[in-house]
């Protein structure tokens, strides 16, 4: 029972930290054009669903400071008051209060008094939008049994005049049995609304030598003062509605709602009906006339009536019972929709998954055994069946591996109250876009990912967006633009953060980083270089310091966390136009479609993502003797000898070919002997030891159990590149020339 | 729990004690039965009870129908905070105060 609790809590936790943020993302949409009134309803749901599951564990400091909120919110759905830019930032701070409410619980500990003050404060501020119009009092301070002073009725004819909802509660045999207290779910009630009256039904109870004590007879009459919706009364009946019969009816409803309780009711209508007086439900008057009816309906049931008045009672009962059906089918398809919404999703523990991958990696290595022994065999039917078996397996490795892609999008939304909070705090006018939210990647890259784009998103705010008066000097929009973009490209995914900001000084990077000795004086440097010099260790540009950033730690930290991901960032600017930092992540960190390729008698894969093409090499002769680059249709393509590069001896073979791979748009040849195809390749890191080898990213294993070393890629490109970039502008004109 | 009942000059005395819920429900039931099949007024003794639910209300209930219908008179003894409680959310402070009037 208290590992059940203990899951039923956790589950609490984890949705209602989802509920927040949504309440917070729809907080942040209100006034931006959108539809406000659904935004204003999430909201009212989040809260509203959060108090109600609190209720279930009793956390009473969630209940009462959510009651509050609620009870504001739920004026503004009825458009009593409006969600103005100062409420929305209250509820903010309401949202924050909430979630530390909650996150004090996940950490098992009781409220203390600093939060409850919190509580408390925040309260004292809601409640002022609580004054002026008498909605129906919150529990506790309606005075006795008045009912008299309710807004304003709306009733027509055929309705009764209290103000009050009116609970009719039989408890079916097996209530008590099954644990379920009714008590208590009268009590649960009395968290948002008060009980007004209860007029207990004992007429079913037998005397105690013909009572069964485990069987329930018992049943409710009781009217009830709340300002909640139906749909919250009726949850709180939830876990008993199996078992029980539970009927609401409204304020100010119909007397034919209370016609159909006296038909339906086991009680004697007389009996029933007092109850229903002393309840307050109903006047004497309401009274007769939902029994005169009654009774003339089972006159005309009886078939004593003349015919015309058949077609009327038909009318008649139509009447009575299309309420009744709407609310049937209408709970029929909550069921369905709530049954549907268990299916669709599955909350999967991560490290499940992580061991399901890692399983799927095991099956790809012996996949690839079986299918080499079977070509060694040269038996048909086992190559057949190999081949079959490992596209399966290929289709295997991909469904695992999207298990674990989730959208970008969600911590893309998460910047919007960034964005928001140090707009205000800056004060700068600053919008916020999103692009490309629908964009995928693995779980563990979008977990690790939001501290690096959170820091990167706070400089461009800080130091790269101007104030509105230098922005409207400088002939650009007062308001700022910062823009999040996502997509995907060769087998990466891109991240970009821009804004519209007055972009890097290139002379002050330059003169600073030469007062730092990072860069020597009449060192050549490309805009790129000096701009990627933000990168390195204790470097700031910023004439401020700011509370946000500008303490020179930072940017070296984005890197190294971003490196550790195997991805790379760079940073594009133009002065007085903006700045665009770029981050590359590789897709997933676990198995990668691999080319195989061999040299010597090594082999080597290459990520077939970056592969772009493959050609033969073009023999010595055509070669400007030791270059180190060739002519790909007219485009200088710089090479390396993977022979050269991890040094293996013996003669190449006469025919070697040329692997043309990209990485963030520079191209560069891996000169190798033999391509093998396509590989599906687990990726195994490489022990520490191995962790300084540049052009190495890691390991796998072949189906012949041998070792095979998975090339860098972005590595390499940046060494041959690196090493050809000075001379190659120069031969460009010749290669020009000759070709 | 535990219970006594000291057969008296025909009075029965039944002392309950500990829970008054749907799990203790069938055994105080047998205890109560026992006590209103032998001669004599009943005294009950609710001083001891340290929780009640509906299961226990409805037993109440209950043994005030057995003692109307076999004309037999109830008196109660004590009362703990628990019950009055309970007859008091149940609205049933003054069903009981007829029915199991306090022992004088």
């Amino acid at each position: 029972m208290s590992t059940n609790m203990d899951d039923a809590l956790q589950t609490f936790i984890v949705e209602s930290r989802e509920l927040l943020q949504t309440m917070e993302a729809s907080l942040l949409e209100i006034g931006q054009g959108g539809d406000d009134t659904e935004n204003i309803n999430a909201i009212f749901r989040a809260a509203h669903t959060i108090k109600g599951s609190a209720g279930l564990f009793s956390l009473d400091p969630i209940v009462a400071f959510t009651h509050v909120a609620e009870s504001v919110l739920d004026r503004v759905r009825a458009q009593r008051i409006a969600m103005d830019p100062a409420l929305a930032r209250l509820f903010l701070d309401v949202c924050d209060q909430m979630g530390a409410l909650v996150e004090r619980v996940a950490s098992g500990l009781e409220v203390n008094g600093e939060l409850q003050a919190r509580s408390d404060e925040l309260a004292r501020q809601l409640s002022h939008h609580l004054e002026g119009t008498a909605v129906f009092p919150v529990a506790g301070d309606w005075p006795d049994g008045a009912p008299a002073q309710v807004a304003p009725p709306v009733f027509g004819p055929g309705c009764v005049t209290s103000g009050l909802w009116h609970i009719s509660l039989r408890g079916g045999p097996d209530l008590l049995r099954f644990g379920l207290d009714p008590l208590s779910i009268l009590r649960y009630l009395g968290t948002f609304g008060q009980i007004v009256s209860l007029e207990m039904v004992l007429a079913g109870i037998p005397r105690l030598n013909q009572l069964d004590p485990e069987t329930c007879y018992m049943g409710f009459e009781l009217s009830f003062a709340s300002k909640a919706d139906a749909q919250t009364i009726e949850d709180s009946f939830a876990f008993v509605r199996d078992d029980c019969t539970v009927r609401l009816i409204p304020p100010y409803g119909p007397i034919a709602d209370y016609r159909a309780l006296f038909a339906d009711m086991p009680e004697d209508s007389l009996l029933l009906g007092q109850m229903l007086l002393r309840c307050g439900s109903l006047t004497q008057a309401e009274l007769a006339q939902a029994l005169a009816t009654q009774e003339w309906l089972a006159e005309d049931e009886a078939g004593q009536a003349p015919a015309p008045r058949l077609g009327e009672v038909l009318v008649d009962q139509q009447l009575v019972e299309q309420p009744v059906i709407d609310a049937a089918l209408e709970r029929q398809q909550q069921v369905r929709q709530t049954k549907g919404a268990e299916v669709t999703l599955i909350r999967v523990d991560a490290a499940k998954l992580d061991q399901l991958i890692n399983l799927v990696g095991e099956l790809i290595i012996a996949g690839a055994g079986a299918q080499l022994a079977a070509r060694r065999f040269k038996a048909p039917a086992l190559v057949e069946a190999t081949g079959v078996l490992s596209r399966l397996v290929e289709d295997v490795r991909d469904s695992a591996l999207t298990l674990r892609m989730v959208q970008i999008g969600a911590t893309f939304n998460r910047f919007r109250r960034v964005v928001r909070d140090v707009a205000i705090e800056l004060d700068k006018d600053i919008q916020l876009d999103i692009r490309g939210g629908e964009t995928e990647l693995d779980k563990t890259i979008v977990e690790k990912i939001g501290d690096p784009l959170t820091h990167i998103v706070r400089n461009a705010l800080d130091h790269g967006i101007e104030s509105a008066a230098d922005r409207v000097a400088r002939g650009k929009p007062a308001q700022g633009r910062l823009m999040l973009n996502a997509f995907h490209e060769s087998g990466s995914i891109v991240i970009e953060v821009s804004d519209d900001g007055g972009g890097l000084k290139k002379e002050r990077i330059l003169a600073k980083a030469m007062e730092r000795g990072l860069v020597a004086e009449g060192q050549g440097l490309s805009d790129k270089d000096i701009f990627n010099l933000v990168f390195e260790p204790g470097f700031s540009t910023a004439e401020q310091v700011s509370n946000l950033s500008g303490r020179g730690v930072g940017m070296d930290v984005v890197k190294r966390n971003i490196q550790a991901l195997r991805g790379t960032v760079d940073l594009e600017s133009s002065e007085g136009h903006g700045t665009t930092v770029r981050i590359r992540l590789p897709l997933t960190l676990a198995i990668i479609d691999g080319f195989l390729i061999g040299a010597g008698p090594s082999s080597y894969v290459v990520p077939l993502e970056q592969v772009v093409e493959c050609i033969e090499l073009p023999l010595a002769g055509q070669l400007a003797s030791g270059a180190n680059y060739l002519n790909l249709r007219g485009e200088v393509l710089p090479f390396i000898r993977l022979r050269d590069l991890f040094e293996i001896p013996g003669e190449p073979p006469r025919r070697e070919n040329v692997v043309v791979v990209q990485y963030a748009g520079e191209r560069a040849g891996l000169v190798v002997d033999q391509l093998f195809g396509e590989f599906q390749t687990v990726i195994k890191p490489l022990g520490k030891v191995f962790s300084h080898i540049r052009c190495i990213g890691g390991s796998t294993i072949l189906g012949s159990g041998e070792v095979a070393l998975i090339l860098d890629v972005p590595g390499l490109v940046r060494h041959v590149t690196a090493r050809e970039t000075g001379l190659s502008r120069s031969r460009q004109g010749s290669l020009a020339a000759t070709a | 729990m535990n219970e006594s009942e000291q057969p008296c000059l025909a009075v029965s005395r039944v002392a309950i004690a500990g829970e008054m819920t749907i799990f203790t429900a069938r055994d105080w039931r047998d205890r109560l039965l026992s006590a209103m099949e032998a001669p004599g007024d009943v005294e009950l003794d609710l001083g001891m009870v340290s929780e009640v639910d509906a299961a226990g209300i409805q037993l109440l209930v209950s043994l005030v129908l057995e003692a109307r219908a076999t004309d037999r008179a109830l008196r109660l003894v004590a009362v703990a905070e628990r019950i009055t409680e309970a007859f008091e959310f149940c609205r049933l402070t003054d069903f009981f105060r007829e029915a199991l009037p306090a022992q004088a």
